[in-house]
C-alpha cells in the first residue's frame, strides 16, 4: 500500500523524488555513501536547502571539517543563498567536532537540538558522519551508530548522514551502518573510457517502493543536482496503453512518389528505420519529412548527432527546403547533440523533455548508427536506449523516423546489420546504391511495413538540386532503362530482365 | 575602521572573530578553540568574554556542558562596519595589516 503524501519527505532534488516514488517516508534515517568527489555534501546540503526554501521545512546542517563559509561559497555557485535562509530562521549551519556532537546527541538538554527546536527543524544533514563511529570492534561501531540514530529520531527529524567510503572499497559491503539506516543512497564516480560520470543508487529504503539501479547524477552550475532515471528502466504501464495505434491517420513523407509505396504514409506512433549507406539520401529524406510536417502545420523535430543545425539548414536549402522560417514560427525544431562522451540517461531525459514540451507529431533521429558507435552495440545499453526511445515516441503517438547507416555500399545482406533491432521496428525502408553501367543509381525498397500490405519492389529515386528527392515512375521516358527492366537489383549483381520476365 | 569596532584589542580577539566569521554558529569547547587558534587558554577565554560584551558574539547559557554554542552577531551592530572589516581581515594581507594597527602582532602572526 502506498504511503500518504503527507508522510513522505520530498528531497526537492530534480529527478530524485521520482526515483524515490515521491519521497522518503518521514522519519527515515538516510545514509549517503560515497568516496570523495561523488557529491555527498552537495546532495545532503540540497536536501536541507530545498526543504527550507521550497517545502517549508527548516533544517540544520552540521559540519565537522568543512567550514561553513566554504559551504556557503560552494552553495552560492549552485545558486543557493544559505545566508538568506539563516537570516529568515529556516536554516542553521553549525560547526562542531565529532566528540561534541556524539555527546550532544546523548544529552537530554542538547544545545544542538535546542537550536533545532528554536527554528522548528524538520531535516538535519550531518556531513562527515563516518568519523563519528569508533574504529575497532564492529559491535562498538554498530552501537554508536544506533545511539546516533536514536538521538536524531527522538527529535522526529529526517536525518541525512554522509558517510565517506574508502576508494578501495567501492562496493561498500562491510558498512554495517547500512543495516541500521532506513534508506541507503550510494553515490559513485563511474569510469567511462577515460571520462568520469556520477551515479546514484538507492540500495535500500524502508517503507516504500523505489527504482533500483544506478541512475545518472549531475551537478549543474547555478542550479544544483539533477538526477536522470536510468534509461534501461522499463516504461510505466500508461505508456504501454498509449502505444495503441490509430488505424486511420497517415503521416505523409513529403517525397513525391514515396507515399504511394508506404500506403499513404506512416502510422502515428510508428517506428520507421531508413537504412542505407552514407550519402544515399537518408538525411535528405528526413529533411523532406520535417518540411512536410511544417507545411501541414505539424510540430516537427529533428534530433541530429551527425550534423550541426547550421549544416542541416544549409543542406536543406540546397534541395529547396527553407526551414528557418518554420523554426522562427515555432513549428520546426532542429536539435544537435554531440555524440562524444554521450551521457545516455541525461541525453534521453533531454529528448523526453523536448518531446513533452514541444509535442511534435513527427520526429527524425539522425542517426541510430551514431548512437550505436557511441554506446556500443554489443551490450544492452544501446538496445535499452532504443527501446526507451520507441516507447517514448509511441506514448506521444509520434511518427518517428530513425536513420541508420548500413555499411554495405552495394546491395544489402541484412536490414539493420549488427543492430539486430528489426523486430522492434514497424517500417523499414532500404536505400541502396545500384551500379548500372558506369553509374551508381539510387534504389529504394520498402522492406517491412507492419500492419500494412507491402510490395517489395525496388524503385529508383533521384535527388535534384533545388528540388530535392523524388521516387521515379516505374517506366521512364528518357533513354535510361528503368529499374523495372532489371532483376536482382539489391543483390549486388543486377541484370537486365528478359522481356518475358519484365511482363511477369 | 578598527578603532570604531568594540571588542577588538589584540591578536587573539581578531583571530577569534575571524574564526567565528568563518564558522558563524560553532558548538565547541574552549579547549577546541585554543587548539584551533594557537593562543593561550586564558587569553582565549578573556577574548571570548570581550567579544560577548561587545555584542559581537553570543554564547549559550549552559555552563553544565563543556561545549558551548557560539553565534556571531554582526547584524546587531550599525553600519555594516564589522562585516566590511572582516571581509578585509579574512585575507592574509588584511589580517597582517589589522595586526599591525593593533600593534600586537604575535610571532606566529608575523609569519602567517
Amino acid at each position: 500500500m502506498a504511503i500518504p503524501e503527507s508522510d513522505r519527505v520530498k528531497t526537492g532534488i530534480r529527478g530524485l523524488d521520482a526515483i524515490l516514488d515521491g519521497g522518503v517516508p518521514r522519519g527515515n534515517v538516510i545514509l549517503l555513501e560515497g568516496a570523495i568527489g561523488t557529491g555527498k555534501t552537495t546532495l545532503g546540503t540540497e536536501i536541507v536547502y530545498r526543504g527550507a526554501k521550497e517545502l517549508g521545512e527548516p533544517g540544520i546542517i552540521v559540519l565537522f571539517e568543512l567550514s561553513p563559509d566554504k559551504l556557503a561559497r560552494d552553495a552560492a555557485s549552485l545558486g543557493w543563498d544559505l545566508a538568506a535562509l539563516e537570516r529568515s530562521q529556516m536554516l542553521k549551519v553549525i560547526y562542531t567536532t565529532r566528540d561534541v556532537f556524539r555527546q550532544e546527541l546523548q544529552q537530554a538538554d542538547s544545545l544542538l537540538l535546542e537550536e533545532a527546536n528554536k527554528i522548528g527543524a524538520r531535516r538535519i544533514f550531518i556531513d562527515g558522519a563516518a568519523g563519528l563511529l569508533p574504529i575497532g570492534e564492529v559491535q562498538d561501531s554498530r552501537e554508536t551508530f544506533q545511539i546516533l540514530v536514536q538521538g536524531l529520531q527522538r527529535e522526529n527529524m529526517t536525518a541525512v548522514l554522509a558517510l565517506e567510503a574508502a576508494a578501495q572499497n567501492p562496493d561498500f559491503a562491510s558498512l554495517h551502518e547500512e543495516s541500521i539506516a532506513d534508506t541507503v543512497i550510494r553515490l559513485r564516480l563511474e569510469d567511462m573510457q577515460r571520462a568520469a560520470a556520477r551515479s546514484i543508487e538507492i540500495v535500500k529504503s524502508r517503507g516504500h517502493q523505489f527504482q533500483m539501479g544506478r541512475h545518472s547524477l549531475t551537478i549543474v552550475d547555478g542550479q544544483g543536482i539533477e538526477v536522470y532515471r536510468r534509461v534501461q528502466a522499463p516504461r510505466t504501464g500508461s505508456r504501454d496503453r498509449a502505444a495503441a495505434f490509430d488505424p486511420r491517420t497517415r503521416v505523409t513523407t513529403g517525397i513525391p512518389g514515396l507515399d504511394a509505396l508506404v500506403n499513404g504514409g506512416y502510422f502515428l506512433g510508428s517506428t520507421t528505420v531508413v537504412a542505407g549507406m552514407s550519402g544515399v539520401g537518408k538525411s535528405v529524406m528526413a529533411l523532406h519529412f520535417i518540411a512536410e510536417g511544417a507545411r501541414r502545420g505539424e510540430h516537427s523535430l529533428m534530433l541530429s548527432l551527425d550534423e550541426q543545425v547550421p549544416q542541416l539548414l544549409r543542406n536543406a536549402s540546397r534541395i529547396g527546403i527553407e526551414l528557418q522560417p518554420d523554426i522562427d514560427r515555432g513549428i520546426v525544431r532542429l536539435v544537435y547533440d554531440s555524440p562524444q562522451e554521450i551521457e545516455i540517461d541525461y541525453h534521453f531525459h533531454k529528448i523526453e523533455r523536448i518531446v513533452e514540451e514541444f509535442k511534435p507529431k513527427r520526429v527524425v533521429i539522425d542517426s541510430l548508427s551514431t548512437y550505436g558507435f557511441s554506446l556500443g552495440t554489443r551490450n544492452r545499453l544501446f538496445r535499452d536506449f532504443f527501446h526507451a526511445l520507441v516507447a517514448l515516441m509511441k506514448e506521444h503517438q509520434i511518427a518517428a523516423v530513425y536513420n541508420h547507416e548500413n555499411p554495405e555500399m552495394l546491395g544489402m545482406s541484412s536490414m539493420m546489420g549488427e543492430f539486430a533491432m528489426a523486430s522492434l521496428v514497424d517500417n523499414i525502408l532500404l536505400m541502396n546504391f545500384i551500379e548500372l553501367g558506369d553509374t551508381f543509381r539510387l534504389g529504394l525498397t520498402v522492406g517491412k511495413m507492419r500492419a500494412n500490405p507491402v510490395i517489395r519492389t525496388t524503385h529508383e529515386c533521384e535527388v535534384v538540386e533545388g528540388k530535392g528527392m523524388r521516387v521515379l515512375p516505374r517506366e521512364l521516358s528518357d533513354a535510361k532503362v528503368a529499374f523495372s527492366g532489371y532483376r536482382s537489383l539489391i543483390s549486388r549483381s543486377p541484370e537486365r530482365s528478359t522481356p518475358r520476365e519484365k511482363e511477369e | 575602521m578598527l578603532d570604531r569596532i568594540p571588542g577588538i584589542r589584540n591578536a587573539c580577539d581578531l583571530d577569534l572573530l575571524l574564526f567565528f566569521y568563518r564558522h558563524p554558529s560553532a558548538l565547541l569547547t574552549v579547549e577546541q578553540l585554543v587548539a584551533y587558534l594557537g593562543h593561550e587558554r586564558e587569553r582565549v577565554a578573556t577574548s571570548l568574554d570581550g567579544l560577548i560584551e561587545a555584542g559581537l558574539l553570543t554564547r549559550s547559557k549552559n555552563p553544565s556542558q563543556a561545549a558551548r554554542l557560539y553565534i556571531l552577531e554582526l547584524h546587531g551592530l550599525p553600519g555594516g562596519q564589522v562585516s566590511s572589516f572582516l571581509q578585509i581581515a579574512a585575507t592574509r594581507q588584511g589580517r597582517i595589516e589589522a595586526l599591525r594597527l593593533l600593534g600586537a602582532a604575535p610571532d606566529h602572526a608575523k609569519i602567517a
